[in-house]
């Protein structure tokens, strides 16, 4: 996929004054945020857990190179063939070779983000085979001729309304249908096209290279009929997906489903170690596995960026991004959206392209306190920044600079910020009158374009706090 | 080696590690989990548990008296009778050995309305009879009280997508397979994976998706019923 991260600018200001689109990514992060904070509870050990697995995840990492080797023996021991990749064009091609020499005309995707970034739909099409997605999400998204807003829920910027007036144009659901019977006219077309397809196609979740496994995690049932119904099965991974063994999965499952879901599990969790064994009924007669590079190395080779390949692509830092939930996925402009986008993609879609993504953060510290393996997503966000400014790249302009030494010397003391806080109330409070201003002028207007700018309350939290020892103790405020 | 085997030289040379390093996959000790239960009754009950919480249905057969009656009624329960339609619905099942010791399969069938879809190994033809079948019959090789799942191997008896074509799926858990949680379940199925083969799949419940606007729809591309008859 093409990055359009230059212009993060002006497409994350577009999704902000796109109230329906914030709309929606607010609900689903409010359920996200319930759900994962409800399975997260049930689990005394989580955070021995994610200790665990930070520990798993950098073991793999630091031996990368025999990790990945082990794998290949093991998966080549069962008559699999894995092939290399340096970069997306790279993978594409040796998935166009395959699919040549099985004389593959048709193709069924399972849910999966590395063939988002290699752009495999668009090669497999340019070679004239029929490529359709099987994940729900996925599905509506390509046929609305978009890419997936985030790595979980792919289509979570669209409304219903908007899925079922798609879904009548495209496959002749009802208009108006409701959730059920758009998912049943989903599942019968594509029951169909699996039925036909050569070629399957697949992520990983995890590779384990003791065994060679294979696992992908699911919930539709798309990717065991992706990796089971089709002649031939092409999975495609990161380097970063190796953990080095099965029994690391009992960390890594309960963290992922948890993390991605608040499931304890999902549905279909499938092990993959090779082709169907002779004499078995079904599954695919070939499997290839295809090991992308696609820039992780040069993240592995950066000491101070490594940390960033244990990520498990579970969205949960999306979920709990107060910058992502404003602009939403696409604004990011490629494929890793929120905060683990804005740290993996200046190292593989190359700094130049993404120099504006470390700066899409407040900094506020969620992601790395909900990351399930512990990347340190803020100080990697504040490593990303500190390049740019090495490398001598112009910074802010004078007048962000001068407002932000202007504010840093304000709340330097607290006496400065009291006296200042009561100036701009003292100021403030007139001119906004009652209700909250939804348009100022001047060098305000740029704050109320796409938001109110709220009257101050009359009395400081300061003075509030002094006055009120009885709300102190509750530790509530009205 | 395929393609890009120089790739895959200057790759692994530049991820390669120091000489001399202890051996690959040491194991960890386990990290202390609180899905320890071991006795059965607890397992069954944690396994009913989660299994109806993600909305499959459980039967404990462990004391039935009629395993037959009780197996026919539990089948005729997941595909109500449509009136009308001649074809009686067709109903597949593995061939498990254990079998040998529960109700003959193809007789319960006939006996609770059903035709019988025979899938042998290697049966060139397995997919197309399963798309047609209602129903699914499998036995779990291990069942998860920490999750409430069921784990199939793969076997030469059973087809893969037997738990996954019909909309209907039917699984055998014999109670003495149950295991407390994942770090069980990943030792008792490590030489497997390990294995000539190496594939297995876990199964929790019904297909579900929550796709659109985050709304949980069950049912997508697998079962949408999934009911479990624990035998002892």
């Amino acid at each position: 996929m093409k990055p359009r991260t230059r212009e993060f600018h002006d497409s994350a200001r577009r999704a902000i004054e796109n109230p329906a689109l914030r709309r929606a990514i607010a609900t689903a992060n409010e359920s996200y945020m319930h759900s994962r904070a409800n399975a997260v509870a049930g689990l005394p050990e989580w955070n021995e857990l994610r200790d665990r697995a930070a520990f798993v995840k950098d073991e793999a990492l630091d031996r990368l190179g025999e990790h990945l080797a082990a794998l290949e023996e093991r998966i080549e021991a069962r008559g699999g063939a894995v092939h290399w990749a340096e970069d997306g064009a790279a993978a594409c091609g040796i998935v166009l070779e395959i699919a040549r020499k099985a004389g593959a005309r048709s193709a069924v995707k399972s849910k999966s983000m590395v063939t988002e970034e290699i752009g495999l739909n668009a090669a497999l099409e340019g070679a004239g085979i029929d490529v359709v997605e099987s994940d729900l999400g996925e599905y509506i998204v390509q046929l609305a001729g978009e890419t997936p807003s985030h790595i979980i829920t792919p289509a979570i910027h669209k409304s219903r309304g908007e899925i079922a007036k798609l879904l009548h144009e495209k496959i002749g659901t009802r208009a108006g249908a409701d959730i059920p019977e758009m998912t049943r006219g989903a599942r019968e077309v594509l029951r169909e096209k699996f039925l036909r397809a050569d070629l399957g196609v697949s992520g990983v979740n995890f590779a384990v290279a003791e065994t060679g496994t294979l696992v992908i995690v699911e919930n539709e049932g798309n990717a065991r009929l992706s990796t089971t119904l089709p002649r031939v099965h092409v999975a495609i991974m990161g380097i970063e997906k190796v953990v080095p063994r099965a029994a690391d999965l009992a960390v890594l499952l309960r963290l992922l489903c948890r993390s991605a879901t608040g499931q304890s599990i999902t549905t279909y969790v499938s092990f993959i170690g090779g082709p169907r064994p002779p004499g078995a009924a079904d599954g695919p007669k070939e499997l290839h596995l295809v090991i992308l590079d696609g820039g992780r190395s040069r993240l592995w080779s950066d000491r101070r960026m490594r940390s960033a390949l244990r990520c498990i692509r579970c969205g949960a830092c999306l979920n709990f991004c107060p910058v992502y939930e404003r602009i939403g996925g696409h604004a990011y402009g490629w494929v890793y959206p929120g905060p683990i986008g804005s740290v993996i993609t200046p190292g593989l879609a190359g700094m130049d392209e993404a120099r504006d993504l470390p700066h899409a953060s407040s900094l506020c510290g969620r992601c790395g306190e909900v990351c399930p393996v512990k990347i340190p997503l803020p100080q990697l966000l504040v490593a990303n920044r500190a390049r740019e400014a090495e490398a001598g790249r112009p910074g802010p302009p004078w007048s962000d600079r001068l407002a932000m030494k202007l504010f840093a010397w304000v709340v330097g003391s607290p006496a400065r910020y009291r006296i200042a806080a009561g100036l701009l109330r003292w100021f403030l409070r007139p001119i906004l009158g009652a209700r909250p201003a939804a348009r100022m002028f001047g060098p305000l207007r740029a704050w109320t374009r796409a938001r109110n700018l709220p009257r101050p309350a009359a009395e400081s939290f300061h003075a509030r706090w002094r006055r009120d020892p009885a709300q102190r103790a509750g530790g509530k405020l009205p | 080696m395929s393609d890009g085997a120089p790739f895959r030289d200057r790759l692994l040379d530049l991820l390669g590690s120091p000489a001399g390093r202890a051996r690959l996959f040491e194991p960890l000790e386990r990290v202390t989990s609180s899905s320890t239960a071991r006795d059965p009754a607890a397992l069954r009950d944690r396994f009913s548990q989660e299994l109806l919480r993600v909305g499959g249905e459980v039967h404990d057969l462990t004391g039935a008296p009629d395993l037959r009656g009780a197996l026919g009624e539990i089948l005729r329960g997941l595909v109500p009778s449509s009136e009308g339609t001649a074809a009686r619905p067709q109903a597949a099942f593995d061939r498990d050995p254990v079998w040998e010791k529960l109700p003959e399969p193809s007789a319960l069938l006939l006996e609770a309305g059903f035709d019988s879809v025979d899938v042998a190994a290697g049966d060139s033809r397995a997919i197309k009879k399963l798309a047609g079948a209602t129903v699914g019959i499998t036995i779990a090789d291990l069942a998860l009280a920490e999750t409430g799942s069921i784990l199939q191997l793969d076997r030469p008896w059973r087809a893969r997508s037997i738990s996954l074509l019909p909309p209907v799926h039917l699984v055998i858990v014999p109670e003495g397979r149950l295991l407390g949680g994942f770090e069980d379940l990943f030792e008792a199925a490590a030489g497997h994976l390990g294995g000539s083969s190496g594939y297995m799949t876990l199964i929790t419940g019904p297909s579900r998706t929550a796709d659109i606007e985050k709304v949980l729809t069950i049912g997508v591309h697998g079962p949408g019923k999934v009911a479990a008859a624990l035998v002892s």
